[in-house]
């Protein structure tokens, strides 16, 4: 009896869990000194079979967050505020550096590397919270965004990221050669 | 009576000028013509041949004809109580770019890519341009300001600031966009849209080429190193 409410247990959170996208190498960049804005970058994939939207950001540390999209157009840099990003069945969407990325705005503290900061991301299927380790600028780059310096210890695989809003270690233990065949 | 023999003389005395006239609307028309078949034939020149062969190296960047532009006149305030002038580009290759601290995203990432420039080409003991970053928002980012966040990527790095009219001279000389957007929340603040292009300014002030984005250390290294190569 104990293992079947265990098991139906397990079965209701992974369910649950896999509601959400899946959430690989979060990072916001530390800021230099003077700034009191920086970006965050993250990678979602929704895994599910149902279109999942991303409406909005915000913290419980940080005064505003805004989801952007940075665009060179005509050789002029721009900034564009995203009010959503559609995540379609299957569907893998980077923000990275020079397109869709967190802004973190009205800091009152600068952020450096070391910290971490708890964002929330609102979604269709529910709010997920995402904690994002801060690093130096370049840190948290995919290969071909280079950076000169080694990346600090532990962070050569990609980090799949706790989302601690459900019990999701089902989700976690998704290798990146599983998502990236999708 | 006297009339037709009057005449006479007047009539061919009166074609004399229509056939000079004649005459200089022909040579006129010759002129034009060979001038046009002297256009349609590819006429390069030895400073463009150069210009080509160099252009055919570079990954990115483009460069400018020979007598393009120069560096125009200016004095922009810097570091503690320092002043950078035109003539501080006399005699080394400089890249100058232009962006705000308030930018999260593409201006930390482009200074980043340019301190990844400068130790690329330290590593490859060749010379080191001298980097600066112009503010386009002086208003927000003091000289002050502007040191300390320009520093954190590499010291000798130089951040630029100043009056907002002087800054708005040197950017619309250069041919530099700024466009400012309010907050559209209706919140105190304002986005900056500016050229994402970096300039190479070579030790005569001429400005020699354009660093086109996107960014990438190993392009722009490349690409330098061509370029410093070639106008020496």
């Amino acid at each position: 009896m104990r293992t079947l409410l265990l098991s139906l247990c397990l079965w209701s959170t992974i369910s649950l869990a896999s509601n959400f996208p899946l959430v690989i190498d979060p990072v916001v960049n530390e800021t230099p000194p003077g700034a009191n804005v920086t970006a965050g970058y993250l990678t979602l994939v929704n895994e599910t079979g149902t279109e999942i939207v991303i409406t909005g950001a915000y913290s419980p540390t940080i005064t505003k967050v805004e989801i952007h999209r940075s665009l060179i157009k005509d050789d002029v840099a721009k900034m564009e505020l995203q009010k959503s990003v559609i995540l379609a069945p299957g569907a893998t969407v980077k923000f990275e550096h020079g397109g869709y990325h967190l802004m973190l705005m009205a800091l009152t503290e600068p952020l450096t590397s070391g910290q971490s900061v708890d964002i929330i991301l609102s979604t269709s299927v529910g709010d997920m919270l995402i904690e994002m380790p801060v690093k130096k600028i370049g840190m948290g780059m995919h290969k071909d965004q280079t950076s000169q310096a080694p990346e600090p210890q532990g962070s050569n695989t990609p980090t799949e990221t706790e989302v601690k809003m459900e019990e999701s270690h089902q989700m976690n233990t998704d290798s990146e050669e599983q998502v990236s065949s999708k | 009576m006297n009339s037709p023999e009057t005449n006479k003389p007047a009539q061919s005395k009166s074609w004399l000028p229509m056939a000079a006239i004649a005459c200089i609307a022909i040579a006129a028309g010759v002129f034009a013509g060979t001038r046009q078949s002297m256009k349609g034939q590819p006429q390069v020149s030895h400073d463009q041949q150069a210009i080509q062969t160099v252009q055919a190296k570079l990954e990115s960047a483009t460069l400018f004809p020979d007598d393009f532009k120069q560096l125009p006149a200016f004095s922009l305030p810097y570091g503690e109580s320092k002043m950078l002038s035109e003539a501080d580009f006399k005699g080394k290759w400089s890249v100058l770019f232009f962006g705000f601290t308030h930018c999260p995203d593409i201006c930390p990432n482009t200074l980043n890519e340019m301190n990844g420039v400068v130790s690329q080409l330290t590593q490859d003991q060749l010379a080191i341009p001298q980097v600066v970053f112009i503010t386009v928002d002086p208003v927000r980012d003091t000289v002050e300001k502007m040191a300390k966040y320009v520093g954190h990527f590499n010291e000798a790095f130089i951040g630029l600031s100043g009056d907002l009219t002087d800054i708005t001279k040197l950017t619309t000389e250069l041919g530099i966009v700024a466009s400012y957007t309010a907050d559209a929340n209706g919140g105190d603040g304002y986005s900056v849209d500016h050229t994402a292009s970096m300039l190479v300014i070579d030790p005569e002030l001429k400005v020699r080429a354009k660093l086109n984005p996107p960014h990438k250390i190993e392009t722009i290294t490349k690409d330098l190193k061509t370029i410093m190569a070639n106008y020496n």
